[in-house]
């Protein structure tokens, strides 16, 4: 799951500094996933604070180490995978155009590798194309994007070289994560 | 189509009911079985997105977007490496088609063994992506020469209708062309060059809606013969 967008809502750059509430339905998808699904969870998102200067590295390391142990204490989280960096980023040491940034794929394998998880046996939901990017990349054949005005505004090709060409993105649109819900259990049935 | 497409996409243009695309997707659930539905869109996506997102989960399509088109050949062979359906059904999402015409449809690819390119009677002077004796196809009457005579004889030929039953094993044989290759003519000329595609002749309504007048046609076609869906 992406965080600002789909755990709360997102407020722009720096949302989780605002240490939002994570939201009754995000609460009940995961809960529901873990107990009828036995799955895992995990957190992928980027997080640029530091990188715009809004926070200083360690100061954001800190809060986000802390800020997602509250939330697990409100419901269990197996990995969060937050990539700090950003290609324009004003503080040196995180300028760099990583693999882990949505919508590079480099966050999500990495949940894998530590989760030992299997693409195919796994869902995305996001809130922008560039997660959906990042998804369908990794081989989650199962992609859900919340619907807003905001869920293609981002330029995913530019700055992106290695995105730069015409590709095919796949998901399905949802509205609410109680959608997401019954399509999971959907697509689990038909599959035992 | 301007500017009724300025700020909606093609297939989101009201009929009597429904938008062209509501229909093809209801009319669709109505007589295919076991199928996975997708529509693929680059232009005005958020609009299709946020039409489909009010559709019910059980009619609600997966969403194929390219923030740059790639071209409806490259679309389709990519995905058919990427499913593990042994067919695709491709329709143009600008087509009304009536009823029954979808339920013959339905009917044409029920037992299919091969690929095929659905294709309808047109005047040869208004005739465009016209097949030929062998199958394949060609965007004018000029471009035909010697026994590639256009079927049908002197006053009608048979144009593509722009829909496609395609097996995955069939476009899995096919290298990838150059972004913005589609469909008709270069997969359907490909497919037919491997002895790989047959046509059938489609006899039924069928508007593709491509002007200002062929969208009040597909209006009436809708108001004659709406579709019937539980509410």
């Amino acid at each position: 799951m992406d965080a600002d967008g789909v755990l709360w809502p997102d407020q722009g750059a720096g949302t989780i500094l605002k240490s939002p509430e994570i939201s009754d339905a995000a609460i009940e998808l995961i809960s529901k996933f873990r107990q009828r699904h036995k799955g895992k969870v995990a957190i992928i998102t980027n997080q640029t604070a530091a990188a715009r200067g809004l926070i200083s590295l360690s100061d954001l390391k800190e809060f986000l180490h802390e800020f997602f142990h509250n939330i697990n204490s409100l419901v269990s989280i197996s990995v969060v995978c937050a990539c700090l960096h950003h290609p324009t980023a004003s503080e040196l040491s995180l300028r760099t155009d990583c693999m882990c940034r949505k919508p590079k794929p480099g966050g999500i394998l990495e949940v894998f590798r530590l989760l030992s998880g299997n693409p195919r046996d796994s869902f995305l939901v996001g809130d922008r194309i560039s997660d959906i990017l990042a998804s369908n990349e990794s081989g989650i054949p199962n992609s859900f994007l919340l619907f807003s005005e905001k869920m293609f505004t981002q330029n995913v090709t530019q700055n992106e070289s290695s995105f730069a060409h015409a590709r095919s993105t796949i998901f399905l649109p949802v509205s609410t994560l109680v959608e997401v819900e019954i399509e999971i259990a959907k697509i689990v049935r038909s599959s035992q | 189509m301007k500017p009724l497409t300025d700020s909606q996409p093609k297939p989101l243009l009201q009929l009597h009911q429904e938008n062209i695309l509501e229909r093809l997707i209801k009319q669709i659930s109505e007589n295919f079985v076991n199928f996975d539905l997708y529509v693929n869109t680059s232009y005005l996506a958020l609009e299709i997105a946020g039409f489909i997102t009010q559709l019910p989960l059980e009619l609600r399509p997966r969403l194929i977007w390219e923030e740059i088109p790639s071209g409806s050949a490259v679309t389709v062979i990519r995905f058919a490496s990427s499913i593990e359906s042994s067919a695709i059904l491709v329709i143009h999402g600008d087509l009304v088609l009536s009823n029954f015409g979808m339920q013959e449809l339905a009917k044409f690819f029920s037992d299919e063994s091969s690929s095929i390119v659905v294709a309808h009677r047109r005047k040869r002077s208004q005739a465009r992506s016209i097949l030929q004796t062998s199958g394949s196809i060609v965007d004018s009457i000029m471009e035909i020469k010697g026994e590639q005579a256009p079927l049908l004889g002197e006053d009608s030929v048979l144009v593509n209708s722009g829909i496609y039953y395609l097996r995955t094993e069939d476009l899995r044989q096919l290298k990838l062309p150059a972004i913005g290759t589609d469909v008709s003519p270069f997969l359907i000329n490909e497919l037919i060059l491997r002895g790989l595609l047959q046509y059938r002749e489609w006899k039924w309504p069928r508007i593709s809606v491509d002007s200002h007048e062929a969208y009040l046609a597909g209006v009436t076609l809708s108001t004659e013969d709406p579709i019937s869906w539980p509410e």
